[in-house]
């Protein structure tokens, strides 16, 4: 950025402002508004040219010689940001564009990427060639089909804000190769056809992980919390499925909506309670309308300290739970009562 | 701390104090620089906060002792209302205890409470002083008010002059025709 403003004119201000400030933000548009700009006065004809980004829709068969057209026409190889949207329908795949995009990355230096593509055969992979960048910051993925990448894939050392959108099957365990192919990511947010809503956020100091599921069908609601210092880092637990080794943590559970016969939710519910049974802090809260259940097989809670248990009524099948933790020190019991929202009825300690 | 005297102190205790000296010498070394704007006005400016600034860093490099002596460093193009709006931004962006939510929700009300003309006095304050999140901020909020305007919107907002012929303009939208563009 450079400065050569002197004195403070009233008026015509934009002029004062730098072609360099004017294709900073020219970069945030589209690449078709930031062409428009051409008509605005002389001054503005090329301006065009250096705006450092690539953002198109490319839904068209003719879409892909715009793009070759406009990069034919730009002054500079320089693209901070990309934007590509191959749309909602399948759309067959351009042999070539690997080989483009793979360019316009390294040549571009490309820092935010934000890519969407629905294709019809489940076996290809979005160019690898994102996946392997020294100089991508943020990574927006929109795709439709299971993404599964093999780990010597995903190497992107300076990514730090990971958002994948994935309509397809892929597992929570797909994405593990991005999280371990990306040491300096601070946010990670996934969502999938399972999982409504995955957040990791990596800070100095702490490290907190959010999942939401929901299913429609019973609109029942999952909701996990865990939450622990950066020294004691969970997230590989949580990726290679082995909970049970997360103990310096706290751990925050919420069940609502109408929950009827073998739920997901349900089965998914003692599946993570069995798999989180070593850690010294849970908060659970049960808040389902029906619960129809015989008592399930609950674990031992090795190390439990600290409980808090938030439970509709007291025939709750969770009701037994502090009896499962032989170390429990700290026990908060509420029982929620239908004609209040809140947390009117509080119980003490028993 | 009246836990010193005791002999029988055990080791992570030892540790938590020294640690707790260490924040207190941290505390009082944080240091503060002088700033002056163009319209004279001194700002006494935490160092975390003004070494943010690529201006006073290329300053204190230049001339290392004005971060010691009582000497401002002078911003010449850069107002005390700007400073002041950008001081907001980065004491807001810079509070440990901030969420997600709340920095979402400053910079909803920091946009709101700017027109135009103070939108774009800030940007030019804000590239003269190199500070990269509130640039990138304030150029993509502008990037949003252009968005999908039309011509005589964005030569407004720019306070630009059409200087085309007619016949030019024509000429230019013929030739721009190619990238789909809709012209207003």
């Amino acid at each position: 950025m450079t400065n050569e403003r002197i004195g403070y004119a009233e008026e015509d201000r934009i002029s004062e402002l730098t072609d360099d400030v004017v294709c900073h933000i020219l970069s945030f548009l589209p690449s078709e508004e930031a062409i428009a700009t051409s008509l605005l006065s002389t001054r503005w004809r090329f301006v065009w040219h250096m705006v450092p980004a690539l953002d198109f829709d490319c839904m068209k068969p003719t879409s892909q010689e715009r793009v070759n057209k406009f990069l034919s026409l730009r002054t500079t190889q320089r693209i901070t940001r990309l934007r590509l949207n191959y749309g909602k329908y399948s759309y067959p795949w351009l042999p070539d564009t690997d080989k483009w995009l793979s360019a316009v990355i390294k040549k571009g230096k490309v820092e935010h990427l934000n890519f969407s593509l629905c294709r019809a055969d489940a076996n290809d992979l979005p160019p690898w060639s994102m996946f392997t960048s020294t100089t991508i910051v943020t990574l927006n993925l929109k795709v439709s089909f299971a993404l599964v990448l093999p780990s010597f894939v995903v190497h992107l050392p300076s990514v730090k804000t990971l958002h994948i959108h994935n309509h397809g099957c892929t597992s929570l365990s797909g994405f593990k190769n991005f999280f371990y192919g990306s040491p300096a990511l601070e946010l990670f947010s996934i969502k999938t056809a399972h999982v409504t809503e995955l957040n990791i956020v990596r800070k100095t100091r702490h490290i907190r992980l959010f999942e939401r599921r929901e299913t429609r069908i019973s609109h029942a609601m999952f909701k996990l919390v865990i939450e622990s210092d950066r020294h004691n880092d969970f997230i590989p637990h949580y990726f290679e499925d082995h909970l049970e080794n997360v103990v310096k943590a706290k751990v925050y559970i919420t069940v609502a909506g109408c929950d009827f016969l073998c739920s997901r939710v349900m089965t998914r519910l003692l599946y993570d309670l069995k798999q989180l049974r070593n850690v010294e802090f849970l908060s659970f809260a049960d808040f389902r309308l029906l619960d129809i259940y015989a008592t399930p097989p609950l674990p031992k809670f090795q190390n439990l300290v600290q409980l808090r248990l938030y439970l509709k009524d007291s025939h709750s099948v969770f009701f037994k739970l502090s009896a499962r933790c032989p170390k429990l020190k700290d026990f908060e019991f509420v029982i929620m009562d239908d004609r209040y929202s809140g947390f009117e009825l509080l119980l003490p300690c028993y | 701390m009246a836990e010193e005297t005791e002999s029988t102190k055990t080791e992570p205790l030892k540790t938590a104090e020294e640690e707790f000296k260490k924040l207190e010498i941290t505390e009082e070394e944080e240091s503060e620089l002088k700033l002056e704007t163009s319209d004279h006005v001194t700002f006494m400016v935490e160092a975390s906060i003004a070494m943010k600034f690529g201006a006073v860093q290329q300053y204190l490099e230049v001339s290392p002792a004005a971060s010691a002596s009582a000497t401002a460093i002078p911003l010449h193009n850069v107002a005390s209302r700007e400073l002041i709006l950008i001081l907001e931004y980065y004491r807001m962006h810079d509070w440990v205890d901030a969420g997600e939510r709340d920095l979402k929700e400053f910079d909803e009300r920091f946009l709101k409470d700017l027109n135009y003309e103070e939108l774009k006095e800030l940007l030019l304050a804000a590239n003269y002083l190199n500070v990269e999140k509130l640039f990138n901020f304030l150029t993509k909020s502008i990037a949003n008010i252009i968005r999908n305007k039309d011509v005589e919107f964005v030569r407004t907002f720019f306070g630009i002059d059409n200087d085309y012929t007619p016949e030019e303009e024509a000429a230019y939208r013929e030739e721009n025709a190619w990238a789909g563009v809709k012209f207003v």
